[in-house]
C-alpha cells in the first residue's frame, strides 16, 4: 500500500469510527503499540504501561465523537490523552515512593522494596525519573518515539522553540545524573 | 542533532527496555472497548435525512433560525455552568508543574505599633526546590523595600524600623511550594477527609471576562496548620492559579493573612533577584 492511500485509509477510518464500531477497533489496532510504547519508556515497568495503556483508549472512547481533527491530530491527542495519564499515574507513584523511602528508612533497609537497582535500565529510569514530567514526556516523545519538535510542540500545547530549550534543560540535567555513563562512551 | 542528543541516543540505543506489546492485553482490551463502545449512545444518519425533509418549507426554516439565535443567546448566558463539566484539579495540577517560578503580588494582614490589624502590600517572588515541594529562593519585599531574601544557602532578614539584618546560613522554614505539589497534596488531603470544606464554583473576570473556577476549602486538622479556610481563582483557559486568599480560621470569616490579587508565572528568576543588598548604616547580626 503506497502513503497516500495509506493516508487515505486511516481518514476515513477516523471518520467512520465516530459510528462504526469496527472502524474504531481498526483504528485502535493501528496505534496500540505506539501507545503502549510511549507507556513503557515513561513508567519503565510492563504492568503500569498496560494499566495505563488501558486508561488512555478508554478516554479516547469517550470522547472520539468530539474529536474533529485529521490523523496526524489523531496521533498527536493520543500522545497528549497519554501524556497527561503518565504523569497522573507518576504523581501517585511519588506519593507512593515518599512513603516507601519513609519505611525504608525506619527499616535500616532490610525490606526487600528497598534494594539499589543497579543496571544501565535502572540508572536511566531513576535519572529521567528525576526530571520534572513536562521534560520526562519531551526525552521520551523525542528519542524513544521519535517526535520531530514540532510535532512534540503539538502534544504539549507548546511552540517548537520553547521545546527545544525545555529539551536542551532536560539532556543537560540527564547529562549530570549519567555523567559517568557518558564519559565511559567515550 | 547537536553533541548532547547523540549521546544520550547512544546511551539509550544500548538499554533493552520490556515494550514489545502483549498481544493477550492487545485482544483483551480490544474486547473491553468493544463493550464499551455497545454501551455508548453513537452517531445516528437516519435524523438527517427527516431534517431536510422538515428544512424545505419557508415556515420551517425561518422558525429554525429563530431557535438557534435564541439557543446561541441561551448557551452565552449559562456558559458559566458548562465550564464545570471541563475542569478537575489535575488538570490544575498540570498546568502548575511547568513553572518553576511564581511573583505573587497582593497584601498581607501585620500588627501594627497601634495594635490594630493593618494590611500592608507585598510581593514575593519564588524559585521552587528540584521536586517542586519546597520554595528554595525567596524574594519579599513589604511596600518595596525587602525584608526576606534567601538564595537557598543564605537568608536575610531586614528590619527598616531598626535598620538591622540579620544573616542566617540555611532557611530556617521553608515555605511550602504553591504549584503542582501544595495542590496536589490538597487534593489527597481531599480524598482522606482531613479537608472537611471542598467546593467548587463558576464565575468570570470582572474586568476582563475570562472564564474562572473558584475553588474554596477549610480545614480544621492541627497536625496540617489547621484551623484554616483558603480560596483560590483558577483561569479556565490556562488552568493556572490566578489568585488566592488564606485565613487562619476554618470559616473565611475577617480579614485575610494572606491575599495575593496578582500571580505570574516565569520557568526561571534571575540569581541576582535573590541576593541582598546590605542598607547603608545597617547593623548586621549573623546568627
Amino acid at each position: 500500500m503506497d502513503t497516500s492511500s495509506k493516508v487515505d485509509d486511516e481518514k476515513s477510518l477516523l471518520a467512520r469510527s465516530h459510528d462504526d464500531d469496527s472502524a474504531f477497533v481498526q483504528l485502535y489496532r493501528s496505534h496500540y503499540d505506539a501507545v503502549f510504547r510511549y507507556c513503557a519508556h515513561r513508567l519503565f515497568e510492563r504492568a503500569k504501561a498496560e494499566d495505563v495503556t488501558s486508561e488512555v483508549f478508554l478516554k479516547v472512547v469517550e470522547n472520539i465523537n468530539g474529536f474533529k481533527g485529521n490523523e496526524k491530530q489523531f496521533r498527536c491527542w493520543l500522545y497528549k490523552v497519554a501524556t497527561n495519564a503518565v504523569n497522573s499515574n507518576l504523581r501517585k507513584a511519588a506519593r507512593r515512593k515518599r512513603l516507601l523511602k519513609f519505611a525504608c528508612e525506619h527499616s535500616n533497609g532490610q525490606d526487600a522494596n528497598c534494594a539499589v537497582p543497579a543496571e544501565k535500565f535502572a540508572l536511566l529510569r531513576e535519572a529521567v525519573l528525576t526530571l520534572k514530567p513536562r521534560y520526562q514526556t519531551i526525552i521520551t516523545l523525542r528519542f524513544f518515539e521519535n517526535l520531530k519538535l514540532t510535532e512534540i510542540a503539538e502534544v504539549l500545547g507548546s511552540s517548537p522553540g520553547t521545546v527545544r530549550s525545555q529539551l536542551t534543560r532536560a539532556l543537560a540535567k540527564l547529562r549530570k545524573v549519567l555523567a559517568a555513563e557518558f564519559t565511559n562512551q567515550r | 542533532m547537536n553533541d548532547n542528543e547523540r549521546q544520550f541516543e547512544d546511551f539509550v540505543s544500548n538499554i533493552k527496555f520490556d515494550d514489545i506489546p502483549d498481544p493477550d492485553h492487545r485482544n483483551k482490551l480490544e474486547q473491553d472497548l468493544l463493550r464499551v463502545l455497545t454501551k455508548q449512545p453513537r452517531h445516528k444518519q437516519q435524523p438527517l435525512k427527516i431534517w431536510r425533509i422538515i428544512m424545505k418549507t419557508k415556515m420551517a426554516k425561518s422558525a429554525t433560525a429563530a431557535v438557534i439565535i435564541v439557543a446561541f443567546v441561551l448557551s452565552i448566558t449559562f456558559f458559566n455552568n458548562s465550564t464545570s463539566k471541563v475542569w478537575a484539579i489535575e488538570q490544575s495540577i498540570e498546568a502548575l508543574s511547568r513553572y518553576n517560578a511564581i511573583l505573587f503580588e497582593g497584601s498581607e494582614l501585620f500588627l501594627g505599633e497601634n495594635g490594630q490589624l493593618q494590611m500592608r502590600d507585598v510581593k514575593t517572588w519564588t524559585v521552587a526546590n528540584e521536586d517542586q515541594t519546597k520554595v528554595e529562593k525567596e524574594r519579599h519585599e513589604v511596600d518595596g523595600v525587602p525584608t526576606i531574601v534567601t538564595n537557598g544557602v543564605e537568608t536575610w532578614r531586614y528590619d527598616p524600623q531598626t535598620n538591622t539584618v540579620i544573616k542566617n546560613r540555611p532557611y530556617g522554614t521553608p515555605e511550602s511550594w504553591i504549584g503542582s505539589h501544595f495542590f496536589e497534596q490538597l487534593s489527597a488531603f481531599h480524598e482522606e477527609g482531613v479537608i472537611n470544606d471542598w467546593k467548587v464554583t463558576y464565575g468570570k473576570d470582572p474586568v476582563t471576562g475570562r472564564q474562572r473556577i473558584f475553588l474554596t476549602v477549610a480545614w480544621f486538622d492541627k497536625r496540617y496548620n489547621g484551623p484554616r479556610s483558603m480560596w483560590f481563582e483558577f483561569d479556565v483557559e490556562s488552568k493556572l492559579l490566578v489568585s488566592m486568599k488564606q485565613w487562619e480560621n476554618s470559616n473565611w470569616e475577617g480579614p485575610s493573612r494572606i491575599v495575593s490579587e496578582k500571580i505570574t508565572y516565569y520557568e526561571n528568576l534571575p540569581d541576582e533577584l535573590f541576593e541582598f543588598e546590605i542598607p547603608e548604616g545597617a547593623k548586621v547580626i549573623e546568627e
